[in-house]
């Protein structure tokens, strides 16, 4: 995407980025990431897949400012990441739902922006009605399924209409049939304000499905092997699933991955 | 075909709840009986080993007398297991405040653990008096350990993923530490408190055998003393019945509060 002023504009920016670990017992140096360079544009979703360890999460945690790379730099919405993060402009959401036990699903909707201070009522009623979870408002996590934790993490992450979206393997936990759906309501739920989203997933059909772009990762150090763009539009559904476009772009992804 | 499992269902209850509550109480009611069948029988002297029934009635007679002294020593237990409380958990925030600091400190805790605290009674009395501080204090000095270890535990149970989202949310470390990490760490500071509680009780006995005016402890030291053996038993029963009631009271509160903090 490019300014009016001829300059890309970027949601979030990796440049150079490499990031090493030191194992605590042993004190050895190992590299998880090698020379990551990404622009992810405003209202984009960019999927990473790669083989366990390939330093997928790692980025998940140098974008979100968790962690600060060891070469290289990040940014988001041309700020440092913790910038994004005092600007409540970063929401993630990790593989296991991270819901408080003792709040219920509306009070946990609602933790973000008590904290943040821009709670409303009316705004958690509406993302309780829109994540279709109105009968479940008043009930607590271990109330609710798998799946129905995921939608309430997912809908957590986004009730802040954040710039950047970070996506750490959500649906890791759940069952295929389960995932596709909450696929489609992620589409759904983030069309409403449309953040620069980045999807970490073990899911190849997922990615395709639900990304712009999907960048395929290589073994530890994870370098970027190959970015597929994928051209689907912005109707996606489960015709989508079966058309000989969708099952080659998989196929594909799948074939740099062995 | 008539469908009577509701009618099972209900016997088969009654019969647990039967089983759970009455067979603990008939071998207690069968011993107490052996007992006092056995002391009559062998004409074993009051001042050796009163039987059942001269205990109750000494326990009858001097109920008030009683009464006073369980109030004096639960309080001593209550004030020292609220001292050993608040130092405890705010020992366990200062050494988690501080990554690796646990590694320094927890040696010095178990250390102060290893100490026979029940030593150190006469001591107390020697620094805090015959009254009340020296009970409180050798009381919370038993329960500190086990505070500031559990208090430890569940300060290091919060979820890394609570952790980051606290983080990604830029929330300050106090409302972190208010709204998150307390709820995450309570079941165990609560299971501390319980823990704490029958110590603290045996603290302030210890402490009161040691020297002190009143109290259970003093009671059976001078009951002994005087060789009035029934008494001494009441005074030993009368310990156990504070120590439960002290203890329940720890596990309603710990049960209401983890009602309204944790939904697992």
């Amino acid at each position: 995407m490019i300014s009016n002023n001829g300059k890309q504009v970027s949601a979030l920016r990796l440049n150079n980025v490499s990031h090493n670990y030191t194992v605590e017992q042993t004190g050895e140096t190992l590299r998880a990431l090698d020379n990551i360079s990404i622009t992810i544009a405003p209202g984009e979703i960019v999927s990473i897949v790669g083989p366990s360890g390939c330093g997928k999460s790692t980025l998940i945690r140098v974008a979100a400012g968790l962690i600060s790379p060891t070469i290289g730099t990040a940014s988001v919405n041309d700020s440092s990441p913790e910038s994004a993060r005092r600007a409540h402009s970063i929401s993630l959401v990790a593989q296991e739902p991270i819901l408080f036990p003792w709040l219920t699903v509306a009070e946990n909707l609602a933790f973000p922006l008590r904290i943040i201070g821009r709670f409303e009522t009316n705004l958690v009623e509406r993302m309780v009605d829109f994540v279709l979870l109105r009968n479940y408002a008043r009930l607590f996590p271990s109330q609710l399924s798998g799946g129905m934790r995921s939608r309430v993490a997912l809908a957590r992450a986004l009730i802040t209409e954040p710039a950047i979206l970070l996506l750490d393997e959500p649906f890791g936990a759940l069952d295929e049939l389960t995932s596709l759906t909450l696929c489609k309501e992620l589409l759904r739920l983030w069309s409403s304000s449309s953040p620069a989203t980045v999807l970490v997933t073990h899911n190849v059909t997922q990615a395709v499905f639900l990304s712009h772009r999907v960048l395929v990762f290589s073994q530890r150090p994870g370098k970027i092997v190959e970015e597929v763009e994928t051209t689907f539009g912005e109707k996606r559904d489960d015709s989508l699933l079966s058309t000989p476009e969708f099952v080659a772009k998989v196929a594909h992804v799948r074939s740099l991955l062995t | 075909m008539s469908y009577n499992m509701p009618d099972n269902f209900i016997v088969k209850v009654a019969r647990s709840q039967a089983s759970r509550i009455g067979i603990p109480l008939l071998v207690i009611v069968s011993l107490l009986l052996m007992w006092e069948f056995f002391v009559r029988a062998l004409n074993v002297p009051a001042y050796v080993l009163p039987a059942p029934s001269v205990i109750l009635s000494a326990l009858h007679q001097n109920l008030p007398y009683y009464l006073h002294h369980a109030w004096v020593t639960m309080l001593e237990a209550l004030v020292g297991l609220s001292f050993a409380c608040l130092f405890g958990v705010l020992a366990a925030i200062c050494i988690s405040l501080k990554a690796g600091s646990e590694r320094t400190a927890l040696p010095l805790l178990v250390a102060i653990q290893a100490i026979p605290i029940v030593a150190l009674a006469p001591l107390m009395i020697l620094w805090f008096g015959p009254g009340l501080s020296s009970k409180a204090v050798m009381a919370a000095l038993l329960c500190f350990f086990p505070m500031a270890l559990n208090t430890i535990k569940g300060l290091r149970a919060v979820p890394v993923g609570a952790i980051d989202l606290l983080a990604i949310y830029h929330v300050p470390r106090f409302t972190a530490f208010r709204v998150v990490i307390l709820p995450y760490a309570l079941p165990f500071v609560l299971a501390g408190v319980r823990i704490s509680a029958s110590m603290a009780m045996i603290g302030a006995i210890v402490a009161e055998y040691a020297g002190a005016n009143e109290g259970l402890g003093y009671l059976i030291m001078q009951s002994t003393y005087r060789v009035d053996t029934p008494l001494v038993f009441g005074a030993i029963v009368m310990a156990a019945l504070a120590s439960w009631l002290f203890y329940g009271s720890i596990i309603l509160i710990e049960n209401t509060a983890l009602r309204r903090f944790t939904h697992n």
